[in-house]
């Protein structure tokens, strides 16, 4: 490339660290927060220096309902990455070897479903889930989560798997292994470093849902995400608390989110990105 | 079929139907989660179920998606939802490209940049949300406070019907700018090297070159990301439920938002239903020609036969 | 036992701290035990004191109970969809006199007066059903059936920084909206705002909680008779003035974005000593007057609040605890609901936790709850305003009509739109009032 001109290098070195500032100091400020007193927090002008107090992380961690929404967001987070898994990474082995029509129109209805919005499915699944005892239970939001971590993976895992050249496959093949003996022996040892990623992924997306927890659970199964707006409360929203709170969701998603990075892209638009 | 025919069946047919039992969990399972449900929904929207209504329940066919064109509400709702799906979009686009551009250019210590856009780009919603509304609250974020010290006076943000908007538009440019500007640097990997050299040698400046050659390569990524980012415009839900629940007066609910509101505040099911299905509807006609487009780019190479 | 019985009881008891002893019961207290009964509600006060206690209640019945709370929205929204759903799920709600309609027409609650004078779960005197101040029972009334017993009382009244009113040189809090007006006028800074008042959300659990009493206190209505006459007159002259004074407040006198302004707002500003007026609920006393936390302590003075033509209309809600018709304990439930809001659970609460807004007159006349919440710091004794204004509240200060859900919520779109300046309040009301009378047509309330 063209040797650049002084100015536009300071231009770039600027505007990165603009968007860097961008970034940083609203997740800062929030951080913040949770280390504030009321009384700091509501000062004006913001106070910059303060004395840090952890009463809100003390409480919240003392506090078992919210305990038991970590435990609630881990459980329901865990199984549904696994039962996505067991069907999506077959799904996906089949999909990479098949060709023709029944193929391709797979393809298409399990990505077409998945880009329906939420909202659609939410009322029915209430009136389902209540005929059936399924509300306010893990494997109700489990299965609700599987509409979007299959495809999801399947999804992620597919250009990661044709670009993986079939041959050693196809040998074993030859010599009568079976499908589920290349797929467990040859295929998914090359695939690791995706299924690890793609699970991630999914982790990530159940971890953060919201909508589906705050109307399919009810006492037993509340998620993180909707205990952090039951701080709202109406006689005194405890933003120490929300804050602190806020940083239990958010720091695994970010660390988890720091190994995968480099699959992002592939995981979010099913490679559908290449230049 | 008879075993004579299976003999004349052609090799990658036997070899489908022996990778079908593969497939086919997934497909039913997807199936039987989405399609009930859709049923379930679309049976509900034909009725007049409202829990405060005099009357019981009737079926009505397709009254309730008769109503929704004169319901000043709705309309409403779909010019904000447009406005807050697309308004973000040439602001992600710019700012997602320029960083592209920063990170392609490889300037020494910018590498933390990519680690950076990890925040944001794996933000639960609900906290995104929560934390724009700390800073929008004049009482709790300052951010009027620090304009004021520049001699700005700040406006009243999610008090105002607009700047709760744009408000909102911020917190998803935010969100999801770094996303895009990883979507490009990821294509910009891809361009062939000889072009930025030939044009070199043809005396071509850096900005002409990024004028001239990277932007219109970009292109089809623009594309991928508008699909996306579409789609993904509906993920505001849980940001517009704590950030400003519609308000004020209404001014940033979306389609998706009075959907909610009809279904479980109000208790009109039947009519909520009607809207969300017709939305539905409304955003696959938007998007049915880019599908296509992205199937295509979906599909990996056939299997050697 | 008699009433003055329980009572000084009571009074003993609360103050010296002993745990509640079964009083003379004709049943056998411990027929449920082992029962579990599951309580949803917002987070309000008398529900963290009643968590408190709940051991005692265990203790002495062998029932458990869970309460469940959540954000004031989603307690309401969780509880009506689980009542649509028949699920059972919660065997207790809590509901606002202004959703009770809706409840009773879905049939989704099993009245507590069916329970009155059954000797088997009922002690006539814990009851003491004549001890509730009229207007918390009417509102949780239908038809002269009883569905819910109150537990809570709340009302607003005007609070104000007794300093800040002498340097002005007032030396009566205002007594109309005239008034109101004039003195916003003289005692506004940029630095210290005139007034709070609740801006949303655009609902009877925001703005219209404190829009109705202008609207009532210039003899405004929105219906022109109901139930005979269901004409809405939301548009009326009456309503117009209601809400040019109410906007004027909010956007020459009130804190920037006041729009948004929701209970815990308003209080947070007075307790800041952010403004020198606010309008709102009674609770806020309870924080407002905790001097760790309050910068306003010993600086309150406390009023009815002003009124228009038509006097002072105060807000009125009866929170109360409801059986839900699809609990498989309701006798259980009943059980817990009279024992919880005996004179004697709520004197214990009132001294556990910063709940105040009682429905019982014999806490209101308790030694040791007239001892913890007499302020009284020059501006007017505290309990004495609030029971004024609980005297004065309209008991139908929400139209008891099912699809008033509906209606507060399209009437508080329209204030916030004349507040923020998108309609003038004429065009606000206007469009409010089409829409409102669609809204019963729709519903089938009219033709």
């Amino acid at each position: 490339m063209n040797p650049r001109s002084k100015g536009i290098v300071v231009a770039l070195y600027g505007f990165a660290i603009f968007w860097g500032g961008v970034i940083l100091v609203p997740f800062f400020w929030l951080a913040a927060l949770s280390v504030k007193t009321r009384i700091d927090a509501f000062s004006v002008p913001p106070k910059l220096f303060f004395e840090p107090t952890f009463v809100a992380y003390s409480e919240i961690l003392r506090d078992s309902k919210f305990l038991s929404a970590v435990l609630n967001s881990v459980i329901i987070s865990v199984s549904a990455v696994t039962l996505s898994l067991l069907v999506a990474v077959p799904a996906a082995y089949a999909l990479r070897n098949m060709v023709g029509p029944f193929r391709r129109n797979s393809t298409l209805v399990l990505l077409l479903l998945r880009m329906v919005p939420g909202m659609v499915y939410l009322l029915p699944y209430f009136v389902l889930y209540d005929r059936i005892g399924l509300l306010d239970t893990h494997i109700g939001l489990i299965l609700v989560h599987l509409i979007f971590n299959v495809p999801l993976i399947i999804w992620m895992l597919l250009p990661i798997w044709a670009a993986i050249p079939d041959d050693l496959g196809e040998a074993a093949r030859i010599d009568g292994a079976t499908l589920l003996q290349t797929l467990f022996l040859i295929d998914l040892p090359l695939l690791k470093g995706g299924i690890l990623a793609s699970s991630i992924l999914a982790f990530i997306f159940s971890w953060n849902e919201f909508l589906f927890a705050l109307i399919l659970g009810r006492r037993e199964v509340i998620t993180l995400p909707v205990a952090i707006v039951n701080f709202l409360a109406f006689e005194g929203t405890e933003w120490g608390k929300i804050a602190a709170a806020s940083m239990f969701i958010v720091l695994p998603a970010i660390i988890f989110g720091f190994f995968v990075r480099r699959y992002m892209i592939a995981g979010m638009t099913g490679g559908a990105v290449k230049g | 079929m008879s075993p004579s025919q299976a003999l004349y069946e052609p090799y990658w047919k036997r070899r489908n139907r022996s990778f079908r039992p593969f497939l086919l969990p997934a497909l039913a399972l997807i199936l039987v989660l989405t399609v009930i449900p859709l049923l379930i929904s679309l049976a509900i929207s034909m009725t007049s179920l409202s829990y405060v209504s005099v009357r019981g329940p009737r079926f009505i066919w397709f009254d309730n998606y008769i109503n929704l064109f004169g319901d000043p509400r709705f309309i409403r709702s779909l010019w904000q939802s447009a406005v807050l799906i697309f308004g973000p979009l040439p602001f992600q686009l710019l700012f997602g490209f320029l960083l592209a551009v920063v990170m392609n250019e490889r300037l020494r210590g910018l590498g933390w940049l990519r680690v950076i856009f990890i925040v944001p780009m794996f933000f639960p919603p609900i906290v995104m949300g929560l934390m724009w509304k700390v800073l929008f609250t004049p009482q709790l974020g300052g951010i009027n406070y620090y304009l004021s010290l520049l001699g700005i006076s700040g406006p009243t943000w999610l008090a105002d019907p607009t700047y709760a908007l744009i408000s909102i538009v911020i917190a998803t440019v935010w969100g999801w700018t770094p996303f895009v500007a990883i979507m490009f640097y990821t294509a910009m990997q891809t361009f062939p090297s000889d072009l930025y050299e030939a044009s070199r040698i043809d005396g071509a400046s850096w900005l002409q070159q990024n004028r001239f050659i990277t932007l219109p390569l970009l292109q089809n990524t623009a594309l991928v990301v508008i699909v996306f980012r579409i789609m993904e415009g509906l993920a505001i839900f849980p940001i517009i439920y704590v950030m400003t629940a519609g308000g004020p007066a209404g001014s940033t609910e979306t389609t998706n938002f009075y959907a909610f509101v009809s279904g479980f505040e109000f208790l009109k099911v039947g009519y909520a239903s009607s809207i969300i299905l017709t939305f539905l509807a409304i955003l696959l006609i938007i998007l049915a020609p880019s599908i296509r487009m992205l199937l295509g780019n979906v599909q990996p190479r056939e299997a050697k036969l | 036992m008699t009433r003055i019985g329980s009572l000084i009881g009571a009074t003993i008891l609360a103050t010296a701290g002993i745990a509640g002893t079964a009083q003379a019961q004709d049943f056998d207290l411990r027929q449920f035990e082992g029962t579990t009964l599951d309580l949803l509600y917002a987070e309000i006060s008398f529900i963290p004191g009643l968590k408190e206690l709940l051991p005692e209640f265990e203790e002495l019945t062998g029932i458990h109970v869970n309460i469940e709370t959540l954000s004031e929205a989603a307690a309401r929204q969780k509880a009506q969809i689980e009542s649509a759903s028949g699920s059972g799920a919660f065997d207790i709600v809590g509901i606002q006199s202004g959703n009770l309609p809706l409840y009773v027409q879905n049939g989704w609650l099993k009245p507590v007066s069916d329970y009155f004078g059954n000797p088997a779960v009922s002690n006539p005197d814990q009851l003491d059903i004549d001890d509730f101040i009229p207007s918390t029972l009417q509102g949780m009334a239908v038809d002269g059936n009883q569905y819910c017993l109150p537990f809570f009382a709340a009302t607003v009244m005007l609070y104000y920084q007794i300093d800040k009113f002498e340097q002005a040189g007032i030396t009566e809090p205002p007594k109309t909206f005239e008034d109101l007006l004039d003195v916003a006028k003289r005692v506004h800074t940029p630095e210290v705002p005139a007034i709070a008042l609740r801006g949303s959300p655009p609902s009877s659990a925001g703005n219209i909680w404190t829009f109705n009493l202008f609207l009532y206190g210039e003899g405004g209505r929105y219906f022109a008779d109901y139930p005979n006459d269901l004409s809405v007159t939301v548009d009326s002259p009456e309503a117009l003035s209601a809400l040019e004074t109410f906007v004027t407040l909010k956007r020459g006198y009130a804190p920037e974005g006041s729009v948004n302004f929701v209970f815990d707002d308003v209080v947070t500003a007075m307790q800041q000593g952010n403004v020198v007026m606010a309008i709102d609920g009674a609770p806020l006393a309870g924080r407002i007057l905790d001097p760790e936390q309050s910068k306003v302590a010993g600086n309150l003075g406390f009023a009815v609040v002003p009124g228009g033509t038509a006097g002072p209309k105060p807000s009125f809600a009866s929170h109360g605890l409801c059986i839900s018709a699809a609990s498989d304990t309701p006798d259980a439930a009943y059980l817990f609901l009279e024992w919880a809001t005996s004179a004697e659970t709520m004197v214990k609460i009132s001294q556990n936790s910063s709940y105040l807004a009682t429905p019982r007159n014999a806490v209101w006349e308790n030694e040791a709850f007239i001892e913890k919440y007499n302020f009284d710091f020059g501006g007017g004794s505290f309990l004495a305003a609030y029971q004024q204004s609980l005297a004065v509240a309209p008991a139908d200060y929400y139209p008891p009509i099912p699809v008033w859900g509906l209606i507060s919520d399209r009437m508080g779109q329209a204030v916030q739109a004349a507040e923020i300046g998108q309609q003038t309040p004429a065009e606000a009301l206007a469009a409010a009032s089409r829409d409102i009378s669609d809204i019963l047509k729709t519903e089938g309330y009219r033709n």
